[in-house]
Formats: C-alpha cells, sequence, structure tokens
C-alpha cells in the first residue's frame, strides 16, 4: 500500500454501508463472491505457503470406483481427504438430505490414515448420517456426479479428443457436493480442536480445503476411466480445461439456522467486507493501473455473466439486468471526464447506488474490493468468530427496552397479527434431520419449529416488558419469564454488533430462503448461481482456480468471474 | 463404574450442544434456558463425568410434572431463598441459571460474603455445573444426599472444580435436596476438605476434543426426549418442504 491510500484509508474508514441498508433480504439475496470470500482466502494461503498436494492412493478400477487418498501438507500440518467412489442407480441420485447413497463419499482426515483408519472410515463414510466419525476426522462430504459432463468428459479424453467447451460451460463442474459438514457433526472434530492452526484461521477453511480436494479428486477420476476406456489413445485434459472446471453444490435449508445462530459471526463476515470497502471508497486519488485493472474486471464480469445461464426465471431477469447495466458502466467509464478528480471509486459506488440494481450493486462492491487486494487482503484474518450470546442479569428493563426500541426498529414495525407475517416457520424433520420449510396454517410441525423468528420473538418481548416497573432487572424478570431468556440474551449481545442482525422478517410468507442461501454461499466464495426454487440452489466453488499443480506466484489469486477456454 | 463399559456413543462437544439444547426444549424447557443446559452438560462431560447418566433423571423429572422452572426470590437475614412457585420440586435447569444470574447481580453490588439456598432442587449437582461453565469463580455448592452425607463442590477459577468426595461417581440422589451456595472466602480455598479431586477444565477440554465424549448409558432414553422437536415427515413436507426434488439427474 502507498502512503496516500494508508492515509485515505484511515481517516474515512468509519464509512461503512449501514446496516439497515446491507441486512436486507434482498439485497442479502444480490451478493457476490468477493477477494474476501473464504474460498479466495484458501488459494491465496495455499499459494504463499506453497503447500504440496499428493494422491497418495489412488485404488479405483477401470469404472472408477474404489479409495483413494489425496494429501495436503501445509507448512505444519498434513491433511488426507479420504475418498470412496460406488455405483449408484441413475434413480437414486438426488440432492436432498434425505438420500441414502451417492456417487462418490469423503472424509477429510486429520494426518494420513491408516489402514485401520481406512477400513474404519470404510464402514462410515458412505453412509454418510448414518455413521459415526472420530475427531481424527475434520469433515464429512458427498457428491454426485453430473452424468452428462462426466460421461461426455471420459468420452472425449478415452478417444484422444478434448471435451465440449459449450457444455463446461452450461454446468461447470464434473460432480457435484451435497453436503459438507464439519464443526463436530457426526462425531466429527469440533472446530475448536483445529481453531489454533494458522491455515485454518480464517473462516470455514477446513470446509473449503475438503470442497477443494474433492474438485481435484474428480478431475484426476474423470482422467483416470477415460484412460482405462481409451488406453493409448486416450489423453488427459487440457490444464486450461481443467482449470475452467469447478465443483458444484446443492445447497438447501439447512444454511438458514446456521445464519440464525451465529449473529456474531455474521457480523464479522459482513463487517469485514464493508471495511475494506470502505477503505477503497475513501481513496481520493487513484492509480492508472487500478483502473485499467477495474475496467477490465467489468469486461471479465460481462463475459462471465454471458455464461451464467439457469432456468430460473427471476435470475434471469436479475443476470440480464445486470448484463445491460454492465455495458452502461463500461461506457461510463470510456468518458475521459468521468474518470478525472478524486474519489473515483466512491464515484462509481454513488452511480451503481443510484442507478442501477440491487444485483449490480453489489457486483460493483465485488469489482472495487477486487482492484484493491493489497490494502483489504489482511481483513480476512478477522472473519471468524467463537463468540457466543451473553446474557447481562443486571441490566435494568427500562434499559433492555430502550436497547430493543433503538435497534430493533425493523421488528416493531411488522405487524405479526397479521397472519401473512408469520405464516413461514422451519422445523427439522424426523427424516434424517432434514430442515425443512412449512405453512404454519397448513402444516403440521409449528409447534416444533426452530427458534429463528428473532423479529417476532424481539416484538413479543417489546409487548411484555413495555408496561413494566423500568427498575427490575432482567435476572429478576427472567425468574417468573424464562422463555424470554433467549430472545435477551440476543438483543443484549447483538446491539454490539451492527450487522448481526438480518432486518427482515424470516417467517412471511413471500419470504425467500433462497436469499439467504445466496448471502452465506457468496461469503463462501460461490458463482453461477443456480436456483432451483425459492428454497434450494445450485452453486459453482473453485471454478477458474488453480489445480494444486497450477499455483503461480503471479496468477495465484486471479480467477473470480471465470471465463471458458477458448 | 460406568465408564469401564463401552459407549454407546462417542459425541462432539457441538453435537453435546445440539442433542442437549433439544433434548430440555423437548420436556418443555425454553431454548435459551435449554441453550445454559448444554452448557453446563458439557462442563459435566468434560469433568470425566456421564453428562446424560446426570441429566436424565432432571429432564425425566420435567416430563413427569415433578419439577418446575417457575421460580420465586424471597430475601432473608441469611440470604436469597429460591423456590419453586409450584408445590413442586425446583428444576435445576432453572435452578442453575437463576442462581448464576442472581450471582452476577450481587457480584456487581459487593464483594461481600454472599449466601443462597436453593429449596428442593431435583438434580443439586447441574447447580454445580451452571455456576463452574458461567466460571464464576470461588463458590461452594453444598447439598446431602439420599443417605444424609454432605456434598461440596468447590468452583474455582476458569471452570475448575474441586468435590468433598472421590472419584467422578456423584453420591445417589433420588430425592430433592435444598442446594446452598456461598461465596468463598480467599483462606477456606484451600481447604483440606477439597482434597479429592481436581478437575482441570482446560486441560481436560483438550482431551475430549482429541478423543470425543463417551456416552455410556441411556442414550435411547435420551434421544427419545430429543427427538420430539422433530416433525413427523409426510409425502405433502417431503415432497414439497426442502424445496428440491427427489431425484435429480444432469
Amino acid at each position: 500500500m502507498n502512503s496516500v491510500s494508508i492515509q485515505d484509508s484511515l481517516t474515512v474508514s468509519n464509512k461503512k454501508r449501514p446496516p439497515e441498508k446491507i441486512m436486507r433480504l434482498s439485497r442479502m439475496g444480490s451478493s457476490f463472491q468477493t477477494r474476501l470470500s473464504f474460498s479466495r482466502t484458501l488459494t491465496r494461503t495455499i499459494s504463499k505457503e506453497k503447500w504440496k498436494f499428493d494422491p497418495l492412493r489412488f485404488e479405483v478400477n477401470e469404472k472408477g470406483f474404489g479409495t483413494s487418498v489425496f494429501t495436503v501438507h501445509t507448512l505444519k500440518n498434513t491433511y488426507s481427504l479420504v475418498a470412496f467412489t460406488n455405483e449408484m442407480a441413475p434413480e437414486k441420485r438426488t440432492d436432498r438430505v434425505v438420500a441414502e447413497t451417492w456417487d462418490a463419499t469423503f472424509s477429510l482426515f486429520d494426518g494420513i490414515p491408516s489402514e485401520s483408519d481406512i477400513n474404519r472410515l470404510a464402514e462410515n463414510t458412505p453412509k454418510q448420517e448414518a455413521g459415526r466419525f472420530s475427531p481424527k476426522e475434520l469433515v464429512l462430504a458427498r457428491a454426485n456426479k453430473s452424468l452428462r459432463l462426466f460421461d461426455h468428459v471420459v468420452s472425449k479424453l478415452s478417444n484422444g479428443l478434448q471435451p465440449d467447451v459449450g457444455l463446461l460451460k452450461s454446468v461447470g463442474y464434473l460432480m457435484r457436493t451435497t453436503a459438507v459438514y464439519g464443526s463436530g457433526k457426526f462425531g466429527c472434530a469440533d472446530r475448536e480442536k483445529i481453531s489454533n492452526r494458522s491455515e485454518f484461521r480464517g473462516a470455514f477453511q477446513v470446509e473449503l480445503l475438503a470442497v477443494y480436494l474433492i474438485r481435484w479428486f474428480t478431475i484426476k477420476l474423470v482422467e483416470h476411466v477415460a484412460s482405462c476406456n481409451g488406453g493409448e489413445k486416450a489423453v488427459l485434459m487440457n490444464p486450461e480445461i481443467s482449470k475452467f472446471l469447478g465443483i458444484g453444490n446443492a445447497t438447501g435449508l439447512g444454511m438458514a439456522p446456521f445464519m440464525i445462530k451465529h449473529p456474531i459471526l455474521i457480523n464479522n463476515w459482513v463487517l469485514a467486507r464493508e471495511e475494506a470497502l470502505s477503505r477503497v471508497i475513501s481513496l481520493k486519488s487513484n492509480a492508472a493501473e487500478k483502473l485499467f485493472l477495474f475496467k477490465n474486471l467489468l469486461i471479465q464480469a460481462s463475459l462471465h455473466f454471458n455464461e451464467w445461464n439457469v432456468e430460473d426465471k427471476k435470475q434471469n431477469f436479475k443476470i440480464k439486468k445486470t448484463k445491460d447495466e454492465i455495458k452502461l458502466l463500461i461506457n461510463w467509464c470510456e468518458i475521459e471526464k468521468n474518470l478525472s478528480g478524486s474519489f473515483i471509486w466512491k464515484r462509481i459506488l454513488n452511480l451503481s447506488e443510484s442507478k442501477y440494481s440491487l444485483e449490480t450493486q453489489e457486483l460493483i462492491v465485488s469489482l472495487l474490493l477486487e482492484t484493491h487486494g493489497e490494502m483489504i487482503d489482511e481483513l480476512s484474518n478477522n472473519m471468524e468468530s467463537s463468540a457466543d450470546l451473553k446474557l447481562d442479569p443486571s441490566m435494568e428493563i427500562r434499559e433492555l427496552s430502550d436497547l430493543v426500541k433503538n435497534s430493533f426498529e425493523w421488528a416493531l414495525e411488522i405487524d405479526f397479527d397479521n397472519p401473512e407475517k408469520q405464516r413461514r416457520f422451519w422445523y427439522y424433520s424426523e427424516e434424517k434431520l432434514e430442515p425443512r420449510f412449512g405453512d404454519r396454517f397448513n402444516d403440521t410441525g409449528a409447534d416444533q419449529e426452530m427458534p429463528l423468528a428473532v423479529g417476532r420473538d424481539v416484538k413479543k418481548l417489546f409487548k411484555k416488558i413495555k408496561n413494566m416497573p423500568g427498575d427490575i432487572s432482567v435476572g429478576k424478570f427472567l425468574q417468573l419469564n424464562s422463555e424470554y431468556r433467549g430472545i435477551i440474551k440476543r438483543v443484549q449481545t447483538v446491539v454490539k454488533y451492527p450487522y448481526a442482525e438480518i432486518r427482515d422478517n424470516l417467517l412471511d410468507s413471500e419470504m425467500r430462503p433462497i436469499d439467504l442461501l445466496r448471502f452465506k454461499l457468496s461469503f463462501f466464495g460461490a458463482s453461477k448461481f443456480d436456483p432451483k426454487s425459492d428454497l434450494w440452489t445450485r452453486i459453482t466453488l473453485f471454478q477458474g482456480a488453480p489445480l494444486p499443480d497450477q499455483f503461480t506466484n503471479d496468477e495465484s489469486d486471479e480467477w473470480p468471474f471465470p471465463i471458458s477456454p477458448v | 463404574m460406568a465408564s469401564m463399559k463401552s459407549p454407546e456413543i462417542v459425541l462432539s462437544f457441538n453435537e453435546i450442544a445440539f442433542y442437549f439444547t433439544r433434548a430440555a426444549v423437548g420436556v418443555g424447557v425454553p431454548y435459551g434456558l435449554a441453550e445454559d443446559f448444554a452448557r453446563s452438560s458439557i462442563w459435566i462431560a468434560i469433568s470425566g463425568i456421564d453428562p446424560v447418566e446426570i441429566s436424565l433423571p432432571a429432564l425425566k423429572s420435567l416430563d413427569e410434572n415433578y419439577s418446575s422452572i417457575q421460580v420465586c426470590q424471597t430475601d432473608g437475614i441469611s440470604g436469597i431463598v429460591l423456590s419453586s412457585i409450584e408445590k413442586k420440586q425446583l428444576s435445576a435447569l432453572q435452578g442453575g441459571p437463576v442462581v448464576c444470574d442472581c450471582i452476577s447481580l450481587i457480584s456487581k453490588k459487593s464483594k461481600e460474603y454472599h449466601h443462597f439456598t436453593i429449596k428442593k432442587v431435583d438434580n443439586p449437582f447441574l447447580i454445580a455445573a451452571a455456576v463452574g461453565s458461567n466460571k464464576l469463580g470461588y463458590w461452594q455448592i453444598s447439598w446431602n444426599s439420599s443417605n444424609g452425607n454432605l456434598c461440596s463442590v468447590l468452583t474455582t477459577q476458569n471452570g475448575n472444580y474441586k468435590t468433598s468426595w472421590e472419584g467422578n461417581n456423584i453420591p445417589e440422589q433420588d430425592s430433592p435436596s435444598d442446594v446452598f451456595v456461598m461465596s468463598i472466602e480467599n483462606d477456606l480455598k484451600n481447604d483440606s476438605n477439597w482434597k479429592y479431586q481436581k478437575t482441570y477444565f482446560y486441560k481436560n477440554r483438550k482431551k475430549y476434543l482429541e478423543e470425543g465424549i463417551p456416552i455410556y448409558c441411556d442414550w435411547h432414553k435420551f434421544y427419545y426426549y430429543f427427538s420430539r422437536v422433530l416433525v413427523p415427515s409426510d409425502e405433502k413436507s417431503r415432497i414439497l418442504g426442502a424445496g428440491a426434488g427427489l431425484i435429480d439427474r444432469d
């Protein structure tokens, strides 16, 4: 960072976008990955620390079925992806939690597994949620093939040809993960076990390492099957093509409870991004090379959007609108006088906010951050938190009431007496604990709803306390009103974290869980959001990212908004 | 001792938090309070004690309506008295957090000697677990076991504690007992009464992070309470509730 930008960023770094603007579902549902996204952080670390990758074991037959161990050596530790692949009937292939069989199942092992560990995992990993794991395992995951692409790539490579780029563009991955479990699920290690390891200091790094290894594995697998089928005729994939292949993911309702349950963590994610943006837009001067980079990124994003084709009508409309608006911005940037003068980044953001759709606005945020890595990348170190909600029993009801009035105005304005304002509820189904979304007035299960109704519960609390004597302590109040303990803890805690709370009604009949999913997935680094309904989306991760043997010093982080190889 | 057997299941801390919170909800405890119970259960587990063995009777007592979570506080000459407002035992799932709230309240006001009596508690050790897991410093928690012996726990710094009995087997408790919670003067902290056990919270925590928490008995009974928060699946919810198809070919 040069001296001018340091000075600029220090003087106005508190000018962040306000939470009442940012933490709204409509904007959250328009989010894009940024260079602070967790997959980006991971590839930067891999490149910087020169991690070594080793396909330690690949005992897979000509159909691609068998056991594999792919290992990565970080600076201080070794981790192994243990993979089991097997045949499955096409009609068994589902993205849902209720699935019972998968094309491939994975455990990320802490270290190098012994034969006995592999045998134990062979008994459990293919069962996924029905298996039991130990703290030696850090992540549990599974994936299904995109059959049309997998079979096509096998066919082409085995005949000495490269796959059809058009088909690659339309799918983007060979396999799609349908769950990636970490942090203590099914007996796996709690995050606390590894939280002090430098490679996992950032948020979700271990889960994304597993996903990154799975992506590498899928490419090795398809090349292996092609080689078995084609013999001497077979070829490996062109590196530019394999780099373009990401790893798919199908995500459903499970992410919503996580976001509500971890408000401080969510605050830290958003705070880091908004701090980064505030640093960029507060730059008074701009270097010519930054403008050049920004304009190139606009063109890159435009090309990327051309390859982002989905069936969902709403998303298609948004994509089209954003493509049009990018063109307008590219034209705006061609006019020299627009780029002269100070605070160009702030003016570009203002332009997008006054003229363009939410989706374009958030894309611009991503591009502004992309051009200023040297002054923002360190913020990724602040995106983790294990802090919990904490009750202050000594607070007087008067003060609690003021906190609610001042910080939860958005919730107090909602008329929860209107049935449409609380039609929805989340619950765990007894069928594999699959998270589901119900209609309170037509479905069973509302009595067992998950505690996600922050707005409704805050309003109920306020109604209860507003006419009470103000000098009663919260501790005393809770002795006879223990049903408010959770929401009071939350109110008292989150008021210190501006971006902790989603400022919308999650129970509203019009609420679209997909907005929550997109928000969270954008922080993971997802691209090509492909909504399959309001409750479920497919995405691509690591598309364009270097594979283990493709890291170079100067290109390791230049893979956002990938476009297909010519 | 139960720990000589093979465990029925080995859980992570995160699973303890997940299952124990919801098992408490399953017997009618509100979520916020149930989360505090889960935190206490992790503290118990880190001590090397099976948290299901300790907490199952407390859940059962609530489920069978012998215990209540409604608390009444009276301030007397000899300290604060907490009791159930109904003619029932006081559930330790509520008694523990309430006494912790009281400790936090008075600790802010004065540093003097403090004494609380919690009447007719269904599971006294859970009171100690609440104080210990909240890391409130030096407090003595005492009660009489079923055979009349005085049982005491001394919570110390950082979640550590000592007991007046030997080993991990908590003296039997088949009826409710009054529990006395007292602040401890400096000169009593090293009293020889506490010679039997000292649990090193952070050291044990690391051990259980590496090994998991073994549950030796009654997991299926415990899971039954947990399963009450689950909603039965029917054809409609199976097809529509998750918003995704049941077959995905592409």
